[in-house]
């Protein structure tokens, strides 16, 4: 009886247990504990970890990242020891003997949950956060925890310890936008990882934990206090010297802000890179996100460091104009939300871009106004028209009219006192005279110039309309820019490009571009385009941009001011280089009849050339033509003279004392009656 | 009466007659010599004569032998009255001793006798605003004068005159009664023009009038001596014709002369549409706007339109750029007068301005008579911008000094003046028309007219 009691006793025990294992197990089951670990376990035995894609410039400096989240790679091996030892110190001491899971340690926080209510100890061992933050979700359900267990197990049979390690330290948040101690260090301390100390590592070890309630930058005195928790834990698993430790504790900690590298450095460049990128590879740009793209481009970090100076030291100029605008409205003109300024600088010679700052403030507006604005190139224009006289025959001391001119609706005004005045065509050019330049696009006719403008580079449509001629249309700073790049290199234009390489991860090269093999366009004779160089010299030694006289022997240039000012132009070129600078409103706003691209471009072109040239930008001016001949004339009326300003002519056609001139100055100057025959009344 | 002194039987009584130009030095000159035995000698004077012992006795007295006749039918009381004629100079035989003092004999001789007998009234505008016009053209007329034998200072009594008209006939009656001047000469303003027509009339005085608009005198005394106008216009009327232009409109500064203009109208008559339109030349909005009122007309032209533009070079350049921007390809006749004479409205080549014409009252300045200073570029054609308003000044001084000298030449009354201005050609002055009066019937002086056209980088005659 007693057997028999005992027997029935634990047939239903066993009952109820079978019962209860059965559901369990279907429970399991249904929770997907059991399914197949293969396809989970794959993603993490072939995982790659997310690497920004970077962008270097022309000489191998890093100036931008593309990236969806932020990561600096290091392998394992790179990886300093400080680093790991902070994080098995605080996180997994046992990582190394255990096969993916501690039972000891969870069954410490089991009871510790059981005993206080909450989880004061975390039992999840590294290999298991990484399988929790790689593989699972973050819900807090038991079958997630097996399942976090049984695919811990397996990853530790797939991946060394190493791996999981490298992929742990790699892929982990660590607060403030950084994934992995590679980018941490860099968000925290600014630095790169390998230059950190054990005080930098352990206070970093302490944020995987809680990287945002940690977080150095919101939190200084928590990520401090949890830093010192890491050290005694570096103490107690002796997986650091005490005097280290000692150290470590006693170092202060300095928290650097963090700025990205894309807002930094070059921006626009970098924004519009992104787009490029994309297009070379044909591609949704966003691809280049954390696939460790090499990109090398053509920017010189230097160049761009100068610009970026060149704009923020001329601001205060530009924010006093808009304060000055602000504060005496003109009726019915809407002032300009924000006075924006950008530079592009290409190399002539190439049509590399070397710098590129398309607003003041990437942060404030990311509109790249380097690229994507249009706008109206005012008189920077003008030297495609001009180019069109010289190749027609004419030369610099010629006399042309500044008439008051009217085509149709269309009555181009000169600047004041410049009206019923004859000069020169390098005085017409230096001085910015309208009328003389469309009498002369008339002359030549409106489709002419722009075919001109055309094989000059400008790719913005331009109607067939005379405005065109002193750069009523819109433009792109490239339009501009090319027009100068062309000037600059005798004629002879390069198309701009910005990558010259793309790697990816692994050095397979994507994409690479040699200038060497395209083909330049030959869009000016060179004598013409030697000639019109000369003459945008004078802009500077004697014209609207005689504020920079000095850089005339080795520079050339062109102010541009469209209609009431709303577009402020300087383009100028030395041998080595084109930079363009425009001053402007977004929404087309006038900045007044005192503002001008001599007043508001040209101090900033000349910021940007005087820090080129301190950092080694050649001066060497331009050698002479075969064929052409430097004379200086009276920039009035052309007649030779020794005070006056210097040009090229193409020998044969060099200019001799002319009574015509000396009539035209006589009648002028006089301003009496001229055979009229007035006696008396 | 003591015209002749006859001191004794060696005594020469020489009477030099004026004989035109009363050069120091000439050919041309003749003197009548009387001798002991009261025949009259003509013989040609020559500085060889002065330096002749003979003539250097005790006195020589000097008269105009033309009014020898009249002189001796004066009674003494009649001479002293009139002051006219007189005896104007004695010398001693002792002056006449070194050849040295013969020449300055001869000097002072020429010089009192050219002041006394034969002189010039200037009337001169006191409040000019072309001072120097009237200085240049004086220079000229000063000039003329000494070329032709006399003391300038001394032939010459000049009066400026303000524009009051009363104050202008005064100043005309008292060269005429007191100083009893042969020639008026002025009338650069209207006021002075008219007072002095009033005055030659009255009083038989030949008058040069240079003023365009002044009325000349109703008898033959009074002339003009101008640029021609009229022939000019008839030089454009008639090239216009030719081009069979029937469209003008004229451009031109606000209060310019439209002589021209005017008289173009009336020589070309019906039948030609004529537009204008005026600017303020300081003003170029203004020029804009005048010039932009005549573009419809000559856009719409159906035959081949003109733009005459009484302008200066310069500015007919500024007016060719307007139309030519406001009308590119459009074929115009541009057409002007002297103002336009310069290189710089050819230079550099101006394709619009290609054919358009101009008259002028001068051609090749290097033609131009000798006294007049004209500085020459390499093109005969075009002197420089300071010189060609001169000159223009220059050239009519030159006509008033040479007519008024030569007038004188062959009479000294003011009745023979008039009547050798009216009927002598131009033989003697070699820049004006050779075969043409000095005067036309009109009384207006006769110019050469030249018609230029605008060919490359150069003007050529037409």
């Amino acid at each position: 009886m007693e057997r028999k009691h005992k027997v029935r006793i634990l047939a239903v025990i066993s009952g109820v247990l079978i019962i209860m294992m059965m559901a369990l197990s279907g429970y399991l089951w249904s929770s997907g504990v059991f399914e197949s670990e293969d396809e989970q376990i794959k993603k993490l035995t072939a995982a790659i970890i997310p690497d920004n894609s970077v962008v270097f410039d022309r000489s191998g400096n890093k100036i931008g990242e593309y990236y969806n989240h932020f990561h600096i790679e290091f392998a394992y091996k790179d990886i300093p020891r400080g680093m790991v030892h902070s994080l098995l110190a605080i996180e997994d001491r046992k990582f190394f003997e255990h096969e993916g899971v501690n039972w000891r340690s969870m069954l410490r926080a089991l009871f510790s949950v059981i005993t206080s209510g909450r989880l004061k100890q975390g039992g999840s061992t590294i290999t298991m956060q990484l399988v929790k933050n790689y593989l699972l979700t973050r819900e807090k359900k038991v079958s997630r925890k097996l399942r976090e267990i049984i695919l811990s197990y397996y990853v530790e049979k797939n991946l060394s310890k190493e791996r999981i390690l490298e992929l742990y330290l790699n892929t982990m948040y660590m607060g403030h936008g950084a994934y992995g101690v590679g980018a941490a260090s860099v968000v925290y301390f600014g630095k790169p990882l390998p230059e950190l100390s054990l005080a930098e590592f352990s206070l970093m070890a302490g944020l995987f934990q809680a990287p945002s309630a940690y977080d150095p930058h919101k939190n200084p005195q928590g990520a401090i206090k949890r830093q010192k928790v890491v050290l005694d834990a570096l103490l107690d698993s002796k997986l650091a010297m005490k005097d280290e430790i000692e150290e470590a504790r006693n170092k202060p900690l300095e928290f650097k802000p963090w700025v990205p590298i894309n807002e930094t450095i070059a921006p626009f460049f970098i924004s519009w890179i992104r787009n490029e990128v994309g297009e070379l590879l044909g591609e949704d740009d966003t691809v280049l996100n954390d696939r460790g793209y090499k990109i090398t481009t053509t920017l010189d970090r230097n160049f761009q460091e100068v610009a970026n100076r060149a704009v923020s030291e001329n601001a205060a100029a530009l924010d006093a104009l808009q304060t000055k605008i602000n504060d005496n409205p003109r009726r019915g003109k809407k002032p300009p939300e924000r006075i924006e300024a950008a530079l592009l600088a290409t190399d002539p010679k190439t049509g590399a871009v070397l710098a590129m700052l398309g607003g003041r403030n990437f942060r404030e507006s990311q509109f790249n106004r380097a690229v994507t604005a249009k706008r109206s190139p005012g008189s920077a224009f003008k030297p495609v028209v001009f180019s069109l006289a010289l190749e027609h025959g004419m030369v610099w001391s010629d006399l042309v009219y500044a008439s008051p001119v009217a085509v149709g609706k269309f009555r181009p005004k000169n600047h004041k006192g410049d009206d019923m005045t004859e000069a020169t065509l390098v005085k017409a050019l230096a001085k910015s005279l309208n009328t003389p330049v469309i009498s002369l696009a008339q002359k030549y006719g409106m489709q002419t110039v722009i075919d001109r403008a055309e094989l000059m580079g400008v790719r913005s449509p331009m109607k067939l309309e005379t405005g065109v001629a002193i750069g009523g249309f819109s433009a792109t700073m490239f339009d501009v820019d090319a027009l100068y790049r062309t000037i600059a290199n005798q004629g002879i234009r390069h198309e701009s490009y910005a990558i010259t390489k793309i790697e990816d991860r692994d050095g397979h090269v994507l994409f690479s571009y040699d200038p060497a093999s395209q083909s330049p366009i030959k869009a000016l004779d060179t004598d013409v385009a030697e000639q019109l160089r000369s003459g945008l010299q004078t802009v500077l030694s004697y014209g609207t941009a005689s504020s920079i006289a000095y850089m005339a022997p080795y520079a050339a240039g062109k102010t541009g001011t469209s209609d009431d000012s709303r577009d402020n132009w300087f383009a100028g070129c030395t041998r080595d280089i084109v930079a363009t600078v425009w001053v402007g409103g977004d929404a087309h706003s006038p900045l007044g009849d005192a503002s001008s691209g001599t007043s508001l471009a040209l101090p900033i072109w000349k910021t940007f050339l005087d820090g080129l040239i301190v950092i080694g930008l050649p001066t060497t001016p331009w050698p002479t033509a075969e064929g052409l001949v430097p004379v200086t004339i009276d920039p009035d009326y052309g007649n030779p003279s020794d005070q006056g300003i210097t040009a090229l002519f193409p020998e044969g056609k060099t200019p001799k004392k002319s009574q015509a001139a000396a009539d035209m100055r006589s009648l002028k100057t006089d301003k009496g009656a001229y055979r009229e025959l007035k006696l008396g009344e | 009466m003591t015209v002749f002194r006859r001191h004794n039987a060696l005594a020469l009584i020489v009477t030099v007659v004026l004989s035109g130009s009363c050069r120091l030095i000439g050919p041309d000159r003749t003197v009548d010599i009387l001798t002991s035995s009261n025949k009259i000698e003509k013989t040609a004077l020559t500085p060889r004569h002065y330096r002749a012992k003979k003539y250097c006795t005790k006195a020589i007295d000097v008269i105009p032998a033309t009014l020898l006749a009249s002189i001796t039918s004066l009674s003494n009381e009649q001479k002293t009255k009139l002051q006219w004629p007189q005896r104007i100079a004695s010398y001693k035989p002792q002056h006449c001793e070194s050849f040295k003092k013969r020449g300055e004999i001869l000097n002072d001789f020429e010089t009192i006798f050219a002041s006394k007998t034969y002189r010039l009234g200037f009337i001169l505008p006191a409040d000019s605003t072309n001072e120097a016009a009237l200085q240049t053209i004086l220079d000229q007329v000063k000039i003329q004068l000494a070329q032709s034998g006399y003391s300038p200072d001394k032939a010459l009594v000049i009066r400026r005159v303000g524009k009051d008209l009363g104050e202008a006939v005064r100043a005309v009656a008292e060269l005429v009664h007191i100083e009893r001047v042969a020639i008026l000469i002025g009338g650069l303003s209207v006021s002075h023009a008219n007072a002095m027509a009033q005055l030659a009339d009255q009083t038989q005085t030949p008058a040069l009038i240079v003023n365009p608009h002044a009325q000349l005198g109703l008898t033959k005394q009074t002339m003009r001596v101008y640029p021609p106008i009229k022939r000019l216009a008839n030089r454009l009327s008639d090239h216009f014709r030719s081009s069979s232009v029937k469209t003008i409109t004229t451009l031109y500064p606000h209060g310019a002369n439209l002589d021209l203009y005017q008289l173009l109208r009336q020589e070309l008559g019906g039948g030609y549409a004529f537009s204008q339109a005026s600017y303020n030349p300081e003003n170029p909005q203004s020029i804009l706007n005048a010039v932009k009122s005549q573009v419809p007309r000559l856009a719409n032209s159906s035959d081949k339109p003109a733009v005459l533009i009484l302008d200066n070079f310069r500015m007919v350049r500024h007016i060719v750029n307007i139309l030519g921007t406001s009308l590119p390809g459009n074929k115009i006749l541009f057409a002007g007068n002297q103002q336009w004479r310069s290189p710089a409205l050819v230079i550099p080549r101006e394709e619009t301005l290609q054919g358009a014409i101009f008259v002028d009252f001068i051609g090749n300045y290097r033609n131009l008579p000798n006294s007049i200073d004209t500085p020459l570029s390499d093109n005969d054609y075009f002197t420089t911008a300071q010189a060609a308003s001169k000159i223009d000044y220059q050239i009519i001084g030159h006509r008033l000094g040479s007519l008024g000298a030569e007038a004188a030449r062959y009479g000294l009354n003011r009745h023979e003046i008039a009547n050798r201005l009216q009927s002598m050609t131009n033989k003697w002055d070699m820049y004006f028309p050779k075969s043409e009066l000095a005067f036309d019937s009109g009384r207006e002086s006769s110019w050469p007219v030249f018609l230029f056209q605008v060919t490359d980088e150069n003007i050529k005659e037409i």
